[in-house]
């Protein structure tokens, strides 16, 4: 089945896009970088991830700072709150204030045919129950079955509403290797941090009760083009 | 060492912690040895620690990470196995030397309830003696454990 040209849309070249891992990938040698979209580990996930089984090469990206940073947000505090809940058996918490790599990503080649899920109508024609995608608390597997129907149409990614910014912004979830498309690929420290109800830094989870919804963000060193207001700890707020 | 990085904590503004980030994550497969040699030295595992993991004869595994010959694939995979795990860990530790040592050394308390999807496979035990005890199917278990408090949906 050829893919849909009414619901597509075309992933351009010579646009920043960025994606948010741990440091393990940055800390290599830059020839080591590509492999940040390479989809692998994706494809060697045990449980999949939001729109994909396990097995399948996904890259995940956004088109904002303030997107990926709401989606990292989440994970971060889950990962903290599971540790807190752990603690007796593990013996460790992850840190309250964690530091990642963020990737600011160009492509070299567009990439056509992505089905983009914020046309109008797109939801109905690739079956896709509208409330889905827009739940920040869990995947589903409703989604990543969807994202299998719409590659077998020939569709080469999908563009989809962030379930956990909580202005719009896009995911950018693409099907194929892009470690030999990219123009260019550069990564940036950036620290997380946890914050209280009251807005005070999170550092004590005996006595602080955690804010669900918000957390801090600031560039460590080098700050990427259009991030110049995260040179100081800024609040991210996300959907939970 | 090649390919290993290592970062203190004043990058962070974070008191006085080690960062031990293993540099490249497909060195696992690229160099599996030069991996698990630098997961060895700074987690204080012996060769005669991990060849029990791996079930294999420690003087195969430690000649084999000198001279890159002596094992067969499929326990070069257990090797990798053995890598990816731990790398998986750090991460979720956000590559904290102190806390990867925690988790390994001090045992958990005996389970008073049912165990659930999200209980440490290591529950009674420490992450060290359990990883020893079971070889590599306790590392796989491990390994299952933390991407499923990762990126599972357990709620």
């Amino acid at each position: 089945m050829p893919p849909n040209a009414a619901y597509s849309t075309t992933v351009a070249s010579g646009k920043s896009f960025y994606r948010i891992t741990s440091l393990i990938f940055s800390a290599g040698p830059p020839s080591t970088y590509p492999n940040v979209v390479n989809g692998k580990g994706a494809k060697k996930s045990r449980f999949g991830n939001r729109y994909n089984h396990p097995g399948a090469t996904t890259i995940y990206l956004t088109e904002d700072l303030e997107t990926c940073f709401a989606e990292k947000m989440f994970y971060f505090q889950r990962d903290v709150v599971q540790g807190i809940d752990k603690l007796h058996p593990l013996s460790a918490i992850p840190p309250f204030q964690q530091t990642f790599a963020l990737w600011e990503i160009e492509l070299l080649n567009p990439i056509t045919d992505v089905a983009d899920l914020n046309i109008p109508g797109a939801t109905a024609f690739f079956a896709v129950f509208p409330s889905l995608p827009l739940n920040p608390s869990r995947d589903y597997e409703h989604l990543k079955d969807a994202r299998a129907n719409i590659e077998s149409q020939g569709h080469n990614g999908i563009v989809v509403g962030s379930s956990r910014v909580t202005s719009p912004g896009n995911m950018v979830v693409l099907f194929d290797d892009q470690s030999k498309n990219l123009a260019s690929i550069t990564p940036y420290d950036v620290e997380f941090r946890l914050i209280d109800i009251h807005g005070a830094p999170f550092v004590n989870h005996v006595i602080q009760t955690l804010d669900f919804t918000t957390g801090e963000v600031q560039f460590a060193g080098t700050i990427p083009a259009g991030g110049a207001k995260y040179s100081t700890w800024q609040r991210v707020d996300f959907n939970h | 060492m090649e390919g290993i990085s290592s970062r203190m904590s004043t990058t962070y503004g974070t008191p006085v912690q080690d960062f031990i980030i293993p540099e490249d994550y497909n060195s696992i497969e690229e160099s599996p040895s030069s991996s698990v040699n630098w997961f060895q030295e700074r987690l204080d595992l012996s060769d005669e620690y991990v060849s029990k993991v791996i079930n294999v004869r420690e003087d195969l595994f430690s000649n084999w990470k000198n001279y890159h010959s002596g094992l067969t694939p499929s326990q070069i995979e257990k090797v990798k196995t053995f890598s990816i795990t731990l790398t998986h860990l750090l991460s979720y530790l956000n590559f904290r030397h102190d806390l990867m040592m925690n988790i390994l050394q001090n045992s958990s308390e005996s389970p008073h309830h049912e165990l659930t999807p999200l209980t440490p496979p290591w529950i009674g035990t420490s992450l060290k003696s359990y990883i020893e005890s079971q070889g590599v199917s306790g590392l796989e278990e491990v390994d299952r454990w933390v991407q499923g408090l990762r990126w599972s949906d357990p709620f």
